[in-house]
């Protein structure tokens, strides 16, 4: 089981998007894949095209409750109990198990220490920023111990890009440079990303042919590999389930 | 061709368009006020000392590992007659003499005969009884 935490030193850089994205690219990449929202704003949910009155459920739920969509386990655990749940399987190994699963936790710019209790357990923190000065200043927050450049567990993802801004194109340079192979990807400012929120449906749906698609792909394949999941151990975990099944249909 | 570039003609159903894609956009770089903040703090980069400072820490490192190192016994004569010497340059004469492989027993006078190592409290306490 991989845990993927996507968190940012500052809110509205698009973190919840990333992770209902990444969630998605998992799923459809053959990933068993939970994404928790743990911010306590309950927004993970529309980037699947559910309402806002249907809320997710929790940790406690029984497995019927459970509610998968475009084969992505959504939970939601803001409430203190659940966090501590969360932090209590991490610390009980739960994410050292070595299969396919992929957990992906949403987790609020401001919750600093659900992060520091996480981090531990996780094999990327993948933040997210924008071609802006305020997102820019707020790397300053993440770094603790170490400098952020040092930080192995985290990623960058570039989000809201656009080449025909100068800040927006100085700052990729910038980050580039700085940052090197840590910036894992960039994603591309699109209309359609809220035109698609405004109408309830997924991106892909509601934006066949969005540039932000292509984007996400690449953001999908990049994590999935720093997380050392790789399509061939998908392809053997497929192939020994079917042989299994079929062992099972033939006795 | 861009794939965004390659959607767009498609969806307009446009085919006799030529695509160029112009090179180094990026050839305007200019170093504002925010990158430089950020390069400066060591929060985001851990500093790359410069090559004067790394030859500086390379010689005292290796002045620290390869200088002589002299252990002076208490009550040895060199210590009698370099001690106000030795101690100009921190170094301290050993407590205990028979625990040094090189110290000669015979030689060795005996504790009760050692001088006494002149500190600022003996020198005070001197200068109050008027010797």
């Amino acid at each position: 089981m991989s845990l993927v935490i996507c968190y940012a030193a500052k809110g509205g850089v698009g973190t919840t998007f990333l992770a209902a994205q990444l969630a998605l690219g998992a799923a459809r990449r053959g990933r068993q894949v939970t994404a928790v929202d743990l911010t306590g704003q309950d927004s993970l949910k529309l980037h699947f095209g559910l309402l806002p009155n249907q809320s997710l459920p929790d940790f406690a739920s029984s497995s019927r409750e459970m509610m998968a969509i475009a084969d992505v386990n959504l939970i939601g655990a803001s409430a203190p109990q659940q966090k501590k749940m969360l932090r209590d399987r991490a610390q009980d190994g739960a994410f050292a198990e070595d299969d396919l699963h992929v957990v992906i936790a949403d987790i609020a710019s401001g919750d600093r220490d659900l992060f520091d209790a996480l981090i531990p357990y996780a094999d990327l923190n993948l933040s997210a920023l924008l071609p802006d000065p305020a997102s820019l200043a707020s790397l300053t927050q993440l770094a603790r111990d170490v400098s952020i450049s040092k930080m192995k567990k985290t990623a960058f993802v570039l989000n809201q890009l656009d080449d025909r801004r100068k800040l927006s194109r100085h700052t990729h340079r910038f980050v580039q440079e700085i940052f090197g192979e840590q910036l894992i990807a960039t994603v591309r400012r699109d209309e359609a990303v809220l035109e698609a929120l405004a109408n309830f449906e997924t991106l892909s749906k509601g934006a066949p042919q969005s540039v932000v698609l292509p984007d996400l792909e690449k953001l999908t394949d990049a994590v999935l590999a720093r997380c050392s999941i790789l399509d061939a151990d998908v392809q053997l975990a497929r192939s020994s389930a079917a042989d299994n099944l079929d062992a099972v249909r033939a006795g | 061709m861009r794939s965004d570039a390659r959607a767009l003609l498609e969806k307009l159903d446009r085919r006799g368009f030529d695509y160029r894609q112009f090179p180094d956009r990026y050839a305007d770089l200019e170093l504002w006020p925010i990158f430089e903040a950020l390069l400066a703090d060591p929060r985001i980069l851990e500093r790359r000392p410069s090559q004067v400072e790394l030859r500086s820490r390379d010689f005292d490192n290796m002045a620290r590992s390869s200088g002589p190192s002299v252990a002076v016994p208490v009550g040895h004569p060199l210590e009698t007659q370099f001690s106000s010497l030795l101690a100009t340059y921190g170094a301290q004469p050993v407590e205990d003499i028979e625990a040094l492989d090189f110290a000669d027993p015979v030689s060795a006078p005996a504790a009760s005969h050692r001088p006494e190592r002149p500190d600022l409290r003996t020198f005070l306490s001197h200068l109050a009884r008027g010797q």
